[in-house]
């Protein structure tokens, strides 16, 4: 559970930046980008992309693939099925409190 | 598809009693843990620390970050035992409605909670 933990908590952090979900958009679109490719589209530097890139290859979202003088990236969404599954397994569990909570409100109404 | 984690975990529930009763459930640990199914020892004010421990085994650290009586109170917690982990944000809210309290509570890994700040 705690390596899931700490793994959720790499994307959500590779998330919380706006030009890294733009990135990470444009990837899902295609098979593969290069950072040049990826910087046309948006308001940054490509040097600025590469860095986005490489924080969202420490979560496991992207992987770099060398292909002569280019390095392309891709998509790889595994790491965002363990982010969706902590959101439902914390959701969940905020549901149940939240049901004790309300009969327990109720019951010391009574 | 990344929109949907761009938000933090989001529940809600109407209660049936005014802010100020429901602030008892938060901030009395007995009456906190009894509602968060985990024995509590907490201290309800800024910088506050304390544990949860959970009944099926997990122990998390729980650092309160700020209060406002019968309005809000925000806290980091973290699982200590039987591993560590990161922490995350929990903020919940109280907010009068016309037949007594809506308590709102977010949790989010506190990277992000970091970047809202």
């Amino acid at each position: 559970m705690t390596r899931r933990d700490a793994r959720v908590d790499a994307v959500f952090a590779a998330l919380s930046d706006p030009t890294r979900r733009s990135v990470l958009g444009n990837l899902a679109s295609r098979e593969s980008a290069s950072a040049t490719e990826l910087a046309a589209g948006l308001p940054v530097s490509r040097q600025a992309v590469v860095k986005h890139l490489q924080a969202l290859g420490h979560a496991g979202l992207v992987t770099p693939t060398r292909e002569g003088r280019e390095v392309r990236y891709s998509l790889t969404p595994a790491p965002l099925d363990d982010a969706v599954g902590w959101m439902a397994d914390v959701g969940a569990q905020w549901d149940q409190r939240l049901e004790r909570l309300r009969r327990q409100v109720g019951t010391r109404r009574r | 598809m990344t929109d949907r984690l761009d938000r933090p975990v989001e529940r809600a529930v109407e209660l049936d009693a005014p802010p100020e009763d429901v602030w008892g459930e938060l901030a009395d640990p007995e009456r906190l843990g009894a509602w968060l199914g985990a024995g509590v020892d907490l201290e309800m004010e800024p910088g506050g620390t304390g544990t949860i421990s959970f009944p099926e085994g997990e122990t998390r650290r729980a650092r309160v970050v700020d209060v406002e009586p019968a309005r809000r109170v925000s806290f980091l917690w973290w699982p200590v035992a039987p591993a560590v982990g990161p922490p995350t944000h929990v903020t919940i809210t109280i907010e009068p409605t016309g037949t007594g309290s809506r308590l709102r509570v977010r949790e989010a890994p506190s990277a992000r909670a970091r970047a809202a700040a």
